[in-house]
Formats: structure tokens, sequence, C-alpha cells
């Protein structure tokens, strides 16, 4: 794929920028550090550029530094001092939402959601997600429909719900698009229509989104909104088994069980199981 | 029996331990069986339900135990199990 290359010229313009003291860069580089592939896997780096992008105030780095700290990640655990780096990324990012920064809108929606550096008040988190989303914003988008999906912070309103991940699938975002095929197809706030499910879990599998993948290949399977296609059910299974999705690897096991889409075979079956049953 | 969208799916443990109950890929593994369908338990999987009453009923991976057979096979058939009905009803409960 020519990775290799790219991946060098990547990671020198990365290197500039953060030697030019770039806090987005820097941000960047520290997850890659912490949680690249093995190769360029460094912690103690990966934190130092977290706390270099958090002393430039970058609220992103102050939130990934503390949460370095509470979970004890490449640095002893001190909680303590993660409760006042998510107390100043929260200032931080209201200090950006201020500013009409959206993504500071969506994530101080997050902080109040899971309760870091303020109290964790559901339905100030949806007030927050529901402000960005109404502009817009992908991410919030999904928040604020599942906080409707699930009444946390606001009513239940599937209607609503569905609303939302239509207007984020709309901004080519895979899990806003199988969310989409996931109401049209269990008719969830929405009449049923299998077809179009379909076509919305097409669009998410044309982005890798496994879960779609997986969707998909039952709509396949069972011959529902598409015509019934077992060879392709299990593609669809084995391409988001790769991907580790352990649904998939469970419906895979069952083909390879029954016989459908592919010839009978136990050994394989029970290998799929056992990957799909240690996902729990 | 397969509903894709929940996350507490637990048909890869029932189908998995189907199979090493019975033996049918070689290597019968009961008390496997028993410990991935008292995983799917903890999710009131209908079918594990009934299988683990199996299980103590008939002593097959645990010790032979009449009255747990029969809490498991009220809990299957209150999940949905037909099976677990039809079990209750055979043994007059």
């Amino acid at each position: 794929m020519g990775v290799p290359v790219d991946e060098k010229k990547a990671a020198k313009l990365m290197e500039e920028a953060a030697a030019a003291n770039d806090p987005v860069a820097l941000n960047l580089m520290g997850a890659r550090l912490l949680e690249g592939s093995a190769a360029e896997r460094d912690p103690e780096r990966g934190r130092e550029a977290y706390e270099r992008a958090a002393n430039l105030e970058y609220p992103r780095a102050v939130d990934n530094l503390a949460l370095l700290y509470r979970a004890g990640r490449g640095v002893s655990p001190d909680i303590a001092r993660a409760e006042t780096l998510l107390k100043r990324a929260f200032d931080l990012w209201q200090r950006d939402a201020e500013a009409g920064d959206l993504d500071a809108v969506e994530r101080i929606g997050w902080h109040y959601k899971v309760g870091l550096g303020v109290a964790r008040d559901p339905a100030q988190a949806f007030k927050f997600f529901n402000q960005a989303a109404q502009k817009g914003h992908p991410l919030a988008l999904l928040e604020a429909a599942d906080c409707y999906e699930n009444g946390t912070g606001t009513a239940v309103d599937l209607a609503k719900a569905f609303e939302y991940y239509k207007e984020c699938a709309a901004s080519e975002n895979a899990i806003g698009e199988y969310r989409v095929g996931t109401y049209l197809d269990l008719g969830k706030g929405v009449s049923r229509d299998a077809k179009q499910a379909a076509s919305w879990y097409e669009r998410s599998v044309a982005l890798n989104y496994p879960e779609a993948m997986t969707a998909l290949g039952l709509l396949y399977e069972k011959g529902e909104g598409v015509s019934g296609d077992p060879q392709k059910a299990v593609a669809l299974y084995r391409r988001a088994a790769a991907l580790e999705n352990g649904k998939a690897q469970s419906y895979l096991a069952h083909c390879y069980e029954k016989g459908v889409g592919v010839p009978a075979d136990l050994t394989q079956a029970v290998a799929w199981y056992e990957k799909a049953v240690v996902k729990r | 029996m397969r509903k894709p969208w929940s996350n507490d799916d637990a048909d890869a443990e029932v189908n998995l331990g189907n199979i090493l109950l019975t033996g049918r890929a070689g290597g019968k593994d009961a008390e496997r069986a028993v410990v991935l369908y008292k995983k799917a338990e903890l999710q009131n999987h209908p079918a594990a339900l009934n299988n683990l009453g199996t299980c103590y009923e008939q002593g097959i991976g645990v010790d032979k135990d009449a009255n747990r057979a029969i809490i498991y096979f009220k809990r299957a058939a209150a999940a949905g199990s037909a099976d677990g009905a039809a079990n209750l009803k055979r043994l007059g409960k």
C-alpha cells in the first residue's frame, strides 16, 4: 500500500509541527506514542507530548493527560492531579465554547455526562450536546440522539433521535449511517423499511464500520430488504470478524455450524465461537 | 433467537456450549459447557437457563440437583423458553 513512505512523511511533518510547539500536533503525537503501533509506542514521550500541549492550554491534551493520571497509564496513578487537570480542561473548554467553538460545547457535554472535573449531570450533558447538535456538530448529534433514545437528561423521543442520526449520517459519518440503518431495520421511531436499512448499512460498510457489516450480513442471510444471499452474508461477517466484531464472529461461527453460505465445518465453528465468547 | 442489535446477545456462549456438551466437534467438555451457559445466564438467555436445568436434572457437568433443575426450568419458561415450559410440564410443576 506504499504506507511506510507516507507514514514516515506524516511522522516527519508531525515532528516538525511539534517542534514548532503546535499544540494540535503535539496532542496527536502523544496519542500515537501512547496508542499507535507497537513500533512507535513510547509512553514516556507520549506523556511529555501531552504535557507540552497541555501547557499551551490545549484542552484536549489536558483531558488526555488527566486520563493518563487517572488510569495510571505510563505514569503512576495520581487521582488528585487528574482531578485538577480535569477541572482545568473544563475551564478551558468553557473559554473556547464562549468563543463559539462547537467542539468545545460538545466536550463540555462529555464532562457533564461522565462527571469529569464537574459533578455528573445528565440534564446538563444533554443541554450542551443538544446545543452543538442543533448547529450540526456530528459527534454532538450522536450524543444527543443517544440521550433521546435512552431518556438520559431528557425525555425519550425516538423520532427526534432518528432525526439527529439522519442529520449526522448526512455528513458521511459511519456511526450515524449505521444508526439510521438500525432504526429503519427495527422500525424504531419510524416505520420499518429493510430495503432502506440495507442501503444505509451499505454506506456505513463503505466506510469500513464493522457493526454495519454484521447488520447488513444478517439482512442478506435472512433475505430482508435485499435478495437472500448467504454467501454474501458470510463474506460480510468474515470482514467484520477480522475487525474483531464479536457479533460477527458469533454469526460466522453459526454459519459454519449450520452450513449456511459455507460448507458446514464444526472445527471452524468452534474456533469462531471461541473468539466471540472471550469478548465478554 | 438471534437478536443482532442488543449487546446482551449471548448466543455464542450457548451455541458453543451446545457443541461442547454433545462433543459434536470432537472433544466433549460438559464442565466448560456449564461454565458457558452460566455466563449466558447473566443475560437471562432462555436456552441457557433451560440447558442448565437439563444439566442439573441429569447431572451433566455438575452434580445432580433436582431442585435447582426446577428453578432453572421455571426461569427459562419465564424468559420465554418453550423447552423450559415443556420441561416443567413433564415434571408436573
